[in-house]
């Protein structure tokens, strides 16, 4: 049996009067003949619960599969050794006085933290802002209030989006935090998982007045590794082909994004302890927004809807703006990675030269490195 | 009386989609396309994996292979084709696999135990020749089984399959053809 298609022409007619060739094709094609095998290797149940198992991973739940039995001894080790870890950082976290919730807001966000004896409240205004927050210790508090509506947190990291002075969306990365509209809790949200007011406008953070009533939650389809916010979620790809999402997005119907999660470090100027006695007020507010978000979900979104030269084009745009700031990496290996899709290798190996040479310790560094050597050694 | 409507099944979207906007949707993070991935391609992938690590621990580098696509940590970028793709996932999940101590040896115990035959003499034979094709399969070095799998078997051609195993193209030819004959000189030893 041939395997990949028909033979070219010009063979068969070299293998009419070549003896040698002849009986080299006959020894291949008998010894692949050996292992023709019709037996499927996956039984039916197998599938099924392989296949359960995959849609319960792309929509962001955890079911653990039955681990053979040599794995189970290594499991409990870990956990034991896991537990001891737990325990050293929780006598750490009761000696430690405790950081306070680090707000990363985005272009145009206006948001105030007030501080008191039971916690703290980010009112947040307009925009929408990314929020880390440690454990929060029994009987205290964190909350972000948008209008009437409310996000209450244990101790987790999420991002919230005001709309028309309402609560328009909430993406969660880690943990748990539940979310009430007017005073009525209406969602639980955890890991992986995103809500979103109905009827709140997508095109961008606060960009319309909206009258929401009810929720949806949507399945965050395990919330895509983002650009530079959640670093710690990168791994290893199976070879360089392999990429990432670099936009945590916020979604109107599951395929829009709404706006990308903010880079780490773009400062919030109104940091403030919480556990004060007294009550305090900071307040944070940035630039107007330029359509930087935009831009970069609309080159995302050209990019995994295979559109090569749209997302070339979107990225280059976006590469010769001054105001990329914690982006630039992002957008240069992105275009790289359109450059490459085209076939532009010695464009998009200096592009990545260029990448690694201005951030050498970029979340995505190996991977330009790899390309980068592939690129090389078969110029 | 009661009225007979005729019901037309509707054919999944996923279903008539191509490989490629498959995996984009499954980039996505579409529940839908991943099942519709697994469905298209989990009897090729599981074919493979079963020939690089046996047939024990084929399950396990498949539901890994399509965890990682489902999970976002390996994203269709559009360099190859969508079983290129996957297979080298399925490579570098079954070279992890293959790390633990002991995993080779068993290979070889999981590689004989192929089904014995139903019935007829043809197929008794051809089974005893897959047997022991498998034996030979599983007696190679990690290096000429990967690229023997993936050329011979596969169908890749050597600049594909040499993306994936990190060699060169000329490194893949002479892997296949080293594995080849060590195949066949197994087989015909053990036919002796």
């Amino acid at each position: 049996m041939r395997r990949g298609g028909p033979r070219p022409l010009a063979v068969g007619v070299h293998l009419v009067s070549c003896a040698q060739c002849r009986a080299r094709v006959a020894d291949t094609e008998e010894v692949r003949s050996w292992f023709d095998d019709d037996e499927p290797v996956l039984g039916t149940e197998a599938r099924e619960a392989i296949r359960f198992q995959l849609q319960a991973a792309a929509r962001g739940a955890r079911t653990p599969r039955p681990r053979p039995a040599k794995w189970r001894g290594r499991i409990a080790f870990a956990a034991v050794a896991l537990a001891a870890v737990a325990m050293v950082v929780v006598a750490a976290a009761a000696w430690w006085p405790g950081e306070p919730a680090r707000i990363e807001p985005e272009p145009g966000a206006d948001f105030e933290r007030i501080a008191d004896g039971h916690g703290e409240v980010v009112e947040l205004r307009r925009g929408a802002a990314t929020f880390d927050v440690d454990e929060v210790a029994p009987g205290a508090r964190f909350a972000v209030r948008v209008g009437p509506d409310e996000v209450r947190v244990r101790g987790t990291r999420f991002r919230v989006v005001a709309t028309g002075g309402r609560l328009g969306a909430v993406a969660v990365a880690e943990g748990v935090v539940e979310v009430f509209r007017d005073g009525a809790k209406v969602a639980t949200i955890r890991r992986g998982e995103r809500w979103r007011a109905p009827d709140a406008v997508a095109a961008a953070p606060d960009s319309a007045s909206a009258a929401p009533s009810g929720s949806r939650i949507a399945p965050a389809s395990a919330l895509p590794a983002p650009s530079s916010a959640l670093a710690s979620s990168a791994s290893a790809s199976p070879m360089d082909s392999a990429t990432a999402s670099p936009s945590e997005a916020l979604s109107a119907s599951g395929s829009r994004p709404v706006a990308a999660m903010g880079p780490v470090g773009a400062a919030s100027t109104g940091r403030e302890r919480a556990g004060r006695s007294a009550q305090t007020r900071a307040s944070g507010r940035t630039a107007e927004p330029p359509p930087l978000d935009a831009a970069f979900d609309r080159a995302w979104q050209a990019h995994v809807t295979g559109d090569a030269e749209g997302a070339r084009r979107a990225f280059a745009e976006l590469a010769a703006r001054p105001d990329l700031g914690a982006r630039r990496p992002d957008v240069l290996f992105w275009l790289a990675q359109s450059e490459l899709r085209l076939g532009e290798r010695s464009t998009a190996r200096r592009r990545l030269t260029v990448l690694l040479e201005e951030h050498p310790t970029y979340l995505r560094a190996s991977e330009a490195r790899a390309q980068l050597r592939h690129l090389e050694e078969s110029p | 009386m009661s009225k007979v409507v005729k019901l037309h099944a509707r054919q999944p979207r996923e279903e008539a989609m191509g490989d490629e906007a498959l995996a984009h949707a499954c980039a996505a993070g579409d529940p839908a396309a991943i099942g519709a991935l697994f469905d298209r391609f989990q009897e090729r992938v599981a074919r493979y994996a079963e020939r690089l690590v046996g047939r024990t621990d084929a399950e396990d580098v498949v539901q890994l292979t399509f965890l990682e696509v489902a999970r976002g940590q390996a994203t269709y970028d559009g360099r190859a084709r969508v079983s290129t793709w996957l297979l080298a996932i399925a490579t570098n999940v079954a070279r992890h696999q293959r790390r633990s101590a002991g995993r080779r040896r068993r290979l070889g115990a999981a590689l004989e135990s192929v089904p014995p035959p139903t019935s007829g003499h043809t197929q008794m034979e051809a089974r005893a020749q897959l047997a022991d094709a498998k034996r030979a399969l599983a007696a190679l070095s990690v290096k000429l089984r990967e690229a023997f799998v993936l050329c011979e078997l596969e169908g890749l051609g050597a600049r594909e399959a040499g993306r994936i195993l990190g060699a060169s193209e000329a490194a893949v030819w002479k892997r296949v053809s080293k594995a080849r004959a060590q195949i066949r000189a197994w087989v015909e030893t053990d036919r002796r």
